[in-house]
């Protein structure tokens, strides 16, 4: 009796926690209530059960293993957007698929509930990862124009080529090792204008991660970081329209809903080149340019799943045309096309299959100039698909592969007058496959590996590329962070590093001479809240370059290789302290760090290597849509090769009439060793206002800026032959007006 | 406590934490103001010195030429100014009294180091100094080696070779020809990595009275537009081995030479040649590294340098000179009004 007693009893326990820990998924889509765009980065948090966790790019989230049966409170926060609770029962066994509405609340950008922030924040392994939104963006003293890559030099361990270049070189890595992604697809000259600008135009991006080290596995192509852009889908509930013009541009876009989707084309056109001159010591350079992107969305769902096409294409064409045969003309523009088929399963299973195609041209025609004939074509095909499928322990496997087919055409004319081809055609394939760590909330991991199958260039060593970012939460206040992982490179630019400003950057496939490069990346961090507002990340990272491709300098005849093999180190820390109020925001950023590169046995500071760098960004919410901020930037000198003396060197072009003499000779300079001096300290501060208002039917922003409010007169370079000085950007107002409909 | 007492007293407390946050802001509006005002007063240029300790370097200049036996060489020092700017320095650098030999088929050629009035005084106020050596015409396909010793008992040396002839493959003798609109010349590359340098002239006279004058034009390869001018554009140096002249660029300058001149009968066409400077790989590479231009807008900090002079700067290369006659249609030459007289 008794023992039957204890078996009725054990069955009892067993039918109560069964039906105690019954569970169901939440799966789910956030969206801006107003136009229908998904949100990215929301917080998504349940809290009886303390579980949390944030929106991906797509603005989709899955919670696993969430109490079926129950009434259930999820919490969504996000900054810009008013605050929400949703009360739900989840079916047990099942997956329940919601879609979230956020209002935006426009200005008060900084309405973060914290708790939600900081649980998303424990449950990433975001080692050497920034997340900026457009909003965000807007709100930094920008100059003529906002731009994304120059707000990119606003992040301790990211260094800028100049006041003049948006280029961007991330902790010791050169330009070319920067991997710039367009809703996943590559942008192979991401600038206008000879670099003073990038040609993505923020009105058509939704979302930017920025990683400068340490990437997972889905990641590949480049040795340095990741921009990873996201573009809008477009508003599916109303048309809606927007222009704005400033001193350097005018833009509009249209956006609205079509049948089970929705789309957007963006556009912007050069306008006033005399004031991007001011940004150049040409004067009379004839610039223009434009961009224009367009994205089209169909998408069906019902309870259990959603499908998602979509379409997008993007286009940018700079030229400088001289109007002048004994003046060389310049062309170069990009073109992207692509489509994808996202698909949240049945199961707790996402997909996503993108073929893109991606092209860039570029030309240098010399007419009668001296300048040589130039001339790159890029084509690029990429067929790739993603899955990931989340566990019920909110562990996730993400596997992958990509296959690229990829051919560059560079043709050009050498010192030596002579018409050299490089062209290659080749295709890699990889897969990939990683998995996330999730289950605990004390220590997170994202493990995986990419492979090459097959390689671009002939003479990859690197097929095997292990990757490790890891996150051990101590406790609710302190997380430490680890990431680990090799990288490889096989499309390189053909670049002189001593070109401070470079019109012409060809892309090439790393020739079979040469070693593919290939980079270790070891990065060690920590995030420490000091309050409930404020944050403090340090980073600290070494990263060894192998195999670097670097232009030979000594190249004279036809017949010397056009790049040679390098190598290089860089190592550093970051201190990132980030402040959130509810009408201030500020971020106060220090970095210290060291380069260098071997070449040929000489051992030599990059030109981006920066000691110390310091940077202090600050917004304040003035109220009734008034914003005011404030970036200062101070970086200590940059290396610079010293001069070593003067000679009166022979020249020569009419061997008929010239007798060597005095007639012929000019000063040379006779340069010391490789970059061992260092320029002055660097420091600008600029500042910006700006206001937003309704008029009838319109919603009206004006902006007005100051760069380099205090004048300084910071050195960019002194020209070798007349030792003139030349300084970067002077006291520069400017404004823009948007007009949104 | 009534609910309205709560709302305004958290109005209360809101628009208080506001006045302190406002209040802060005005201080570091203040702050900053007073800030920015000193760094603007103080924003000068900063003192930066772009030079290393200097290094006393030699540089040593002979280019071998193939269309005379008077070789003219320079040998002078590197210098330093107080500035950066290289021409404050008005001390001529140039180096006399030392021992240049020239081997060349087992014949040394001693330079000897002479002088001559400067034309252009605004930098160097002293003669120009330089080496020659008489009777010494390259050889082609020669090896050629030099040795220069300075007083200090620095040696520089270096090492060249004369150039090969070039190969006609194929020549327009006779121009302009009726069955074309242009006249061409194609050679053969001869040795690896040479460049040319060429020109096609014709000569002609003029008579007045009893005196006739010979004069040479030289033909342009075409003529380029630049707003609403025309302008001609002679040959550069190439690494092309063919070249072709449109016929209008021959008109054209068969008309320019008696612009204004009512009486055509007083020019006579003499002769006509194509001429080709053959550079040698030493003088190629020079040139190369000396018109690395890239474009208009590109900005490089750090030129290249390029030297064969062992232990120094500068360049020991050479040249020849190869002149290939031509005709002109005799018709095409009285069309003008012009004799002909080849």
């Amino acid at each position: 009796m008794k023992s039957i007693l204890n078996t009725i009893l054990v069955f009892i326990i067993f039918i109560y926690n069964s039906a105690c820990t019954q569970t169901g998924t939440l799966r789910g889509v956030v969206e801006d209530s107003t136009s229908g765009e998904a949100i990215a980065y929301v917080n998504i948090f349940v809290a009886s059960t303390k579980i949390g966790i944030a929106t991906d790019l797509n603005g989709n989230f899955t919670l696993p293993s969430l109490p079926a049966n129950k009434n259930i409170i999820i919490k969504v926060t996000c900054v810009g957007y008013i605050n929400k609770e949703i009360p739900l029962i989840l079916a047990p066994d099942k997956l329940t698929q919601i879609t979230i509405k956020l209002v935006p609340t426009r200005y008060q950008l900084r309405e973060v509930e914290t708790i939600g922030k900081r649980i998303s924040r424990e449950r990433e392994t975001d080692l050497g990862l920034n997340r900026m939104t457009i909003k965000e963006l807007e709100l930094l003293p920008q100059g003529v124009e906002t731009d994304i890559m120059r707000s990119l030099q606003l992040i301790p361990g990211v260094k800028s080529a100049g006041d003049i270049s948006a280029r961007y070189y991330v902790r010791g890595g050169s330009s070319d090792e920067n991997l710039v992604l367009l809703n996943g697809v590559s942008v192979y000259n991401p600038f206008h204008a000879m670099g003073l600008f990038s040609v993505i135009d923020p009105d058509m991006i939704n979302v930017v991660e920025f990683y400068k080290g340490g990437y997972t596995a889905e990641f590949g192509e480049r040795l340095s970081s990741v921009l990873n852009l996201v573009t809008k889908n477009g508003n599916r509930n109303k048309y809606t329209g927007s222009a704005s013009l400033g001193f350097l541009s005018t833009k509009a876009s249209v956006e609205g809903p079509i049948p089970n989707g929705s789309f957007i084309i963006t556009g912007r056109k050069s306008l006033f080149d005399n004031v991007l001159r001011k940004f150049t010591n040409y004067k009379d350079a004839p610039f223009d340019f434009y961009d224009f992107s367009f994205k089209a969305n169909y998408s069906t769902n019902d309870d259990k799943t959603l499908s998602r096409i979509s379409v997008f294409g993007f286009n940018s064409m700079d030229q400088l045309l001289n109007k002048n045969q004994l003046k060389e003309d310049f062309n170069w523009s990009n073109n992207i096309l692509g489509a994808s088929w996202f698909q949240a399963w049945e199961v707790p299973l996402y997909s996503e299959l993108t073929v893109s195609m991606s092209n860039f041209n570029a030309e240098l025609i010399p007419n009668q100039s001296d300048a040589l004939a130039r001339k790159n074509q890029v084509s690029d095909i990429t067929l790739k698909m993603d899955f990931n499928y989340i566990y019920d322990s909110r562990d996730e496997l993400r596997v992958g592969y990509s296959i690229k087919s990829f051919r560059t055409d560079y043709t050009f004319a050498n010192l030596n007058n002579l018409t050299t081809k490089i062209n290659d055609y080749s295709a890699n394939i990889s897969v990939y496959g990683k998995y996330r760590f999730l289950r605990l909330n004390t220590f997170i991991a994202d493990a995986g590996v990419r492979m090459n199958a097959a390689t671009l260039a002939n003479n990859n060593n690197t097929r095997i590329e292990p990757r490790l970012n890891s996150k051990l939460n101590i406790n609710p206040l302190i997380s430490l962070k680890f990431a680990w992982g090799i990288y490889s490179q096989e499309m390189v630019t053909l670049t002189d590093d001593n070109d401070i400003v470079s019109l012409f950057e060809p892309w090439i496939i790393v020739p079979d001479y040469l070693t593919a490069p290939s980079a270790i990346h070891y990065v060690v961090g920590a995030d420490i809240n000091l309050s409930e507002n404020l944050l403090l990340n340090i980073e600290g990272y070494y990263k060894l370059l192998r195999n670097i491709t670097e232009l030979n300098k000594e190249k004279v005849s036809a017949q010397d290789p056009d790049l040679v093999s390098s190598k290089g180190e860089s190592y550093g820390w970051e201190f990132t302290l980030t402040l959130l109020e509810k009408r201030i925001s500020a971020m106060l950023g220090y970095s210290l760090s060291w380069a260098f590169r071997e070449t040929n046995g000489w051992l030599y500071y990059p030109r981006y290597d920066y000691r110390h760098q310091v940077i202090f960004d600050a917004s304040y919410n003035l109220g009734n849509d008034w914003n005011i901020s404030a970036i200062w930037i101070f970086s200590s000198g940059q290396p610079f090769t010293q001069i070593e003396g003067f000679y009166d060197k022979l020249n020569f072009d009419n061997l008929y009439t010239q007798w060597f003499m005095y007639e012929s000779y000019q000063p040379y300079t006779i340069l010391a060793d490789k970059n061992l001096g260092r320029l002055p300290y660097y420091h600008r501060l600029d500042l910006s206002l700006s206001k937003r208002f309704s008029l009838y039917f319109m919603d009206l922003s004006f902006s007005a800026s100051i760069i380099n409010v205090y004048d300084r007169k910071n050195l960019f370079y002194f020209e070798r032959t007349t030792g003139k000085r030349v300084n970067m950007l002077p006291f520069l107002p400017t404004a823009n007006v948007r007009i949104d409909l | 406590m009534k609910a309205g007492n709560i709302i305004k007293k958290t109005e209360y407390r809101k628009r208080n934490s506001e006045l302190r946050i406002l209040k802060y802001l005005m201080k570091f509006f203040v702050y900053s103001i007073m800030s920015c005002s000193f760094l603007f007063l103080n924003s000068c240029d900063e003192n930066v010195n772009p030079k290393a300790p200097f290094k006393e370097r030699y540089i040593f200049n002979l280019i071998i030429r193939g269309d005379t036996t008077y070789q003219i060489a320079t040998l002078s020092k590197s210098y330093t100014v107080t500035g950066i700017d290289p021409y404050e320095n008005q001390v001529d650098p140039s180096i006399k009294g030392a021992d240049i030999r020239i081997w060349n088929n087992d014949v040394v050629y001693i330079m000897r180091d002479t002088s001559i009035d400067r034309q252009d005084t605004s930098r160097y106020k002293t003669p120009v100094n330089f080496y020659y050596v008489r009777n010494f015409k390259p050889v082609s396909e020669t090896p050629i080696d030099v040795k220069v010793e300075l007083n200090n008992g620095r040696i520089l040396t270096s090492a060249t070779k004369i150039p090969a002839m070039m190969d006609i493959d194929s020549v327009d003798y006779l121009i302009p020809s009726k069955d074309k609109p242009n006249f061409s010349y194609v050679w053969k590359n001869n040795s690896g990595g040479t460049f040319y340098l060429y020109r096609f002239r014709f000569f002609y006279t003029v008579r007045e009275g009893a005196k006739t004058t010979w004069y040479i034009k030289e033909v342009p390869l075409t003529y380029l537009k630049s707003g609403d001018q025309y302008y001609p554009y002679y040959p550069t140096v190439t690494k092309n081995t063919k070249v072709i002249y449109d016929n209008c660029c021959l008109d054209s300058a068969m008309v320019q030479i008696s612009r204004g001149e009512t009486d055509k009968s007083k020019f006579e066409i003499m002769k006509a040649e194509f001429e080709v400077l053959i550079f040698d790989k030493a003088l190629s590479d020079y040139y190369s590294s000396t018109h690395g231009y890239l474009d208009e807008f590109s900005i490089r900090i750090d030129q290249n340098d390029y030297t064969n002079i062992n232990g120094g700067y500068g360049i020991f290369a050479s040249y020849l000179d190869q002149k290939i006659p031509v005709e002109f249609d005799e018709r095409y030459v009285l069309s003008f009004g012009y004799k002909y007289g080849f």
